[in-house]
């Protein structure tokens, strides 16, 4: 493994967690701070897509340096989870050039059932570890209970990708409010 | 107008990520002495071996058991960096899964199992025939592979050990697999863990 690769899990890691703090105070302030003039829901709206797609587009390109210059194989949950996030590239990107606003309610359907997907993967994670120990990985297919990053006792791949897909929605579902106002 | 707006998002991302990685790196340096950092290193001294892959989640729940002091612990990687090789110092020294830890001394665990269970070696990794089902798992293609009721780890010798009362002696060629207690690697090298 690369000398560099747990210097960049520790970063991730820690804008993982970081992006998880995001999504707290965006959830706290539409439940308790729901005012169309709110400065910071304001700003996020203003930029939604902008943000949607720095975002979707890191997850992508995190996504494929893991696994083609790394060399960490991606398992079929893994796959489907990249099924859900790369087309939102697209979608955010399309909207940035044609301004078309319709892609909200289809990136965040994306978004959704990614993060279910990304749930699934966690509990995988968890359960997959039930034998005594792990078999080497000559004797072993990919599989989606091998965890490549694991920071902090809980940020693995698909915490990452879970944190993504709920910021990606409550940013959605913040635009959606404003707009509506 | 936009301008403005638009410098000023810029700006926010840049400080963002400056500012996790600063706290990252403050976190880093001011990290306080581990407590089982002169365990750790013990181990190391008195010839414990911890093999592992950086993929397998038995290996990162023994590492976090030392907290901060992981850093010492005698870690050898076994897995290539694609996850689907090993290494061929863990060829060499027959580790078939991970964790394994290897003592210089041998492993000696208390057990009032009177028969603990000897799954044999099975070059071909087939189910042997009459076998208990828990070996299927755990099969070894060089040496018997002891299970001890009171322990959820097992212990690969190509060697019987010996017994002596409750006492189980293994050689220094045994491996002791699985998540292995802080406790019991602390009894094999003679260590009082800290309170």
């Amino acid at each position: 493994m690369p000398t560099y690769v747990p210097t960049l899990n520790y970063i991730l890691s820690l804008g993982t967690i970081f992006i998880q703090l995001f999504c707290f105070t965006i959830f706290g302030a539409l439940l308790f701070f729901r005012k169309k003039d709110n400065v910071f829901l304001k700003f996020l709206h203003d930029y939604t897509f902008i943000i949607g797609f720095l975002t979707a587009f890191g997850a992508m390109a995190i996504s494929l340096f893991y696994s083609n210059v790394i060399g960490f194989p991606a398992c079929e949950l893994c796959w489907m989870q990249r099924i859900f996030i790369y087309p939102q590239v697209i979608l955010f990107g399309m909207e940035l050039w044609k301004r078309e606003k319709v892609i909200v309610d289809y990136a965040l359907v994306l978004a959704f059932i990614g993060s279910i997907i990304s749930l699934f993967h966690i509990y995988v994670e968890h359960g997959g570890a039930s034998n005594l120990a792990c078999a080497t990985g000559s004797a072993t297919e990919v599989s989606c209970a091998v965890r490549y990053v694991y920071e902090f006792s809980y940020v693995s791949i698909p915490v990452m990708a879970l944190s993504m897909g709920v910021f990606l929605m409550l940013i959605l579902w913040n635009y959606k409010y404003i707009s509506r106002a | 107008m936009f301008k403005t707006k638009q410098n000023i998002f810029i700006v926010s991302v840049v400080a963002i990520i400056i500012l996790i990685m600063g706290v990252g790196f403050i976190v880093e340096k001011t990290a306080k002495p581990g407590k089982y950092d002169a365990f750790a290193q013990a181990l190391k001294s008195e010839g414990a071996v911890f093999y592992g892959a950086f993929w397998c989640p038995h290996c990162q729940a023994t590492k976090a058991l030392f907290g901060s002091s992981k850093k010492y612990i005698p870690y050898v990687e076994c897995s290539t960096p694609d996850s689907r090789g090993q290494t061929n110092e863990c060829k060499a020294n027959k580790v078939e899964s991970y964790p394994s830890w290897t003592f210089k001394n041998g492993i000696t665990l208390k057990s009032s199992d009177p028969k603990p269970l000897a799954c044999a070696p099975s070059p071909t990794g087939a189910k042997i025939e009459g076998e208990p089902a828990v070996c299927a798992n755990i099969h070894s293609e060089y040496a018997k592979v002891w299970v001890f009721s009171n322990y959820k780890f097992s212990i690969k010798s190509e060697k019987d050990p010996v017994q002596n009362g409750d006492v189980w002696n293994f050689d220094s060629s045994a491996m002791a697999v699985g998540e292995i207690p802080l406790e019991f690697l602390a009894e094999q090298i003679k260590f009082t863990l800290p309170q």
